[in-house]
């Protein structure tokens, strides 16, 4: 079943076209990844989804619905998570406070009741606390509650984003390059991270990422844009053998060369792309 | 007057003035943060809740000082109301005037909160007059350390000092409390720190900025409502001077910080009452503005204000 359909979403910043008639399914339960050059069209897709701006035409159905044009703040409440390339945190607030921000959109409390405080209210709030705790516990924050997001290590902040995105209970959750700056054992434990939370919570995950392995490691699924327009999809193996992925990475020199030399002995597969992730 | 009374009549003075202030800076400072606006009619608001509440105390036919369970009765009643009043009133200035041009340009708000002040101010002219307003002396001003202590002092310290520190101090508290413990008040300081991330972490931005207008607004009220008390007398333009004091107040103590706040206010209340009294009262809107400079200079985000802005 799809959780997340885009039917010809189109996405045009006056004369440039981001995003060009996009089609794209992300199925229930999967982890699917969405790669491609820069400028892409990536990251305006993510922006789109997450209700930052409405598509110029096309559809986008979230668990069967429609929402376009919805607000950011509806498109969270109806369960989308998101992280930022560029970590996004609330720098001057502590850990524990930034995943309670997070869960903003799941309690009830409204200010008359934060002002009156009866007992309905204060019950809420201690359990909200508790399950940030967990929270911080699962991503692997187990004692940073009280630090301030912006004293945190810079490993240590992208999983703080993930909790807070988690703390809404999200059903899609959109990973914007998560492992990007990180050395490859913070990379690992991202990775592992990522599927465990795939595994154990249930949550679709679809991530952006320009780290080859990571993508092609954790998707089940790989879509690649190109100019704003989906070049391949499918499996990794099958994106990662297909000439137009090459292609808009490397050029098409290089490619023609590649299926010149592909044709002359049997290279291994993996070879161009192994290039690429490096 | 003794230099030792004299010094204490000065530091009294000094956190009277201070605790109004504060209380309005806090308004200037809490929209500022959320939404990067000056809003130029919240001195206005403070006006408003003068007058508001001199109008309230009318309809229950209050005409001088009260006491016992009727003075209570009175004062929590109008002030409640008084608060509501002011409070909705700054929520509607912010959906007419304001929300309209939340994408516009800084500039756009900016110059409409200028119009929306010399609106509010006109129509309170024509509203109440353009004279000077008695307003009942409800509170009755007992002097406390002759009359109360038995001490024999020139100081004057009144039950009225006790009313205006009594209430403006626990309110600052209490939205100090408020900003920090409570959900709306994490997500005010998340929405302060990154609107765009916080409304993609599922907070209604558009709620929070109701909110805040409407907390500054009611707190503003208060202000207007208390300085009536004591001092029984206002005017239609009384809301642009202590507007332009309590602005200089939030920009000195970090425009976007509470704490600095209400931190300015008392130091710009301290600096009124020594100013008023070593120099003289034409002097001190120069030093209060020369001071501002002066911190500006060697200070360019306030007292509390970090480089980057750290709101609320």
């Amino acid at each position: 079943m799809a959780l997340l359909e885009a039917v010809k979403v189109t996405k045009q910043f006056g004369g440039l076209t981001a995003v060009n008639e996009l089609n794209l399914v992300i199925e229930k339960g999967t982890i699917a990844g969405l790669i491609g050059p820069n400028g892409a069209g990536k990251s305006s897709f993510f922006n789109m989804v997450s209700g930052l701006y409405p598509p110029t035409s096309g559809h986008l159905l979230f668990d069967g619905r429609e929402i376009n044009g919805f607000r950011p703040n509806r498109v969270a409440a109806l369960g989308v998570g998101r992280t930022f390339q560029n970590i996004r945190l609330f720098n001057n607030m502590t850990a524990l406070e930034n995943v309670l921000v997070g869960m903003d959109c799941r309690l009830k409390a409204g200010w008359l009741g934060a002002l009156l405080r009866p007992p309905a209210v204060t019950t809420e709030e201690a359990r909200a606390r508790e399950k940030a705790e967990k929270l911080l516990a699962y991503v692997g924050l187990p004692r940073a509650g009280d630090d301030l997001a912006k004293n945190l290590p810079y490993g240590l902040q992208r999983r703080l984003e993930v909790a807070r995105a988690l703390a809404s209970d999200p059903k899609l959750l959109l990973l914007d390059e998560p492992t990007a700056g990180m050395n490859p054992q913070e990379t690992a434990d991202a990775m592992t991270l990522i599927r465990r939370v795939r595994d154990e919570l249930g949550v679709t995950v679809l991530l952006i990422e320009h780290d080859m392995k990571v993508a092609m490691g954790l998707s089940e699924r790989i879509t690649v844009l190109d100019y704003g327009a989906k070049i391949a999809e499918g499996t990794p193996e099958e994106v990662r053998a297909n000439p137009k992925v090459i292609e808009a990475y490397l050029g098409k020199g290089v490619a023609t060369g590649l299926a010149a030399k592909r044709e002359a002995g049997p290279p291994p597969p993996s070879e161009p792309m192994a290039e690429l992730g490096g | 007057m003794t230099q030792t009374e004299l010094l204490i009549q000065l530091l009294i003075n000094g956190v009277t003035i201070g605790s109004y202030l504060a209380l309005i800076a806090l308004g200037y400072t809490m929209v500022y943060g959320i939404i990067e606006l000056i809003n130029f009619a919240h001195g206005d608001i403070y006006m408003l809740g003068f007058m508001i509440s001199l109008t309230l105390l009318g309809v229950l036919g209050v005409r001088g000082t009260l006491g016992g369970w009727e003075l209570w009765a009175v004062l929590i009643g109008v002030m409640l109301a008084t608060m509501l009043c002011t409070g909705l009133l700054n929520m509607t200035i912010d959906r007419l005037a304001y929300k309209p041009l939340r994408r516009a340009p800084r500039l756009a708000p900016l110059i409409t909160a200028v119009g929306m002040s010399f609106m509010l101010e006109n129509l309170a002219m024509i509203w109440k007059g353009s004279s000077q307003i008695f307003y009942p002396n409800v509170f009755p001003m007992i002097d406390i350390p002759n009359q109360v202590l038995g001490m024999k002092t020139n100081v004057l310290f009144t039950t009225k000092d006790v009313l205006l520190i009594g209430v403006t101090v626990p309110l600052m508290v209490g939205l100090s409390l408020f900003i920090r413990n409570t959900k709306m008040g994490k997500a005010m300081r998340a929405t302060a720190q990154d609107r765009e991330a916080a409304a993609l972490m599922g907070i209604d931005a558009e709620n929070v900025i109701r909110t805040t207008f409407f907390v500054g607004g009611a707190l503003a009220g208060t202000a207007g409502m208390i300085v009536g008390l004591y001092l029984n007398t206002g005017r239609y333009l009384m809301g642009f001077d202590a507007g332009l004091l309590a602005f200089t107040s939030a920009v000195l103590g970090g425009i976007g910080n509470v704490t600095g706040a209400m931190l300015g206010g008392f130091f710009i209340g301290f600096l009124q009452a020594f100013s008023d009294q070593y120099l003289s009262s034409e002097w001190t809107r120069i030093i209060v503005f020369t001071t501002l400079i002066l911190v500006l200079v060697f200070r360019p985000s306030g007292l509390l204000g970090q480089r980057t802005p750290d709101k609320l």
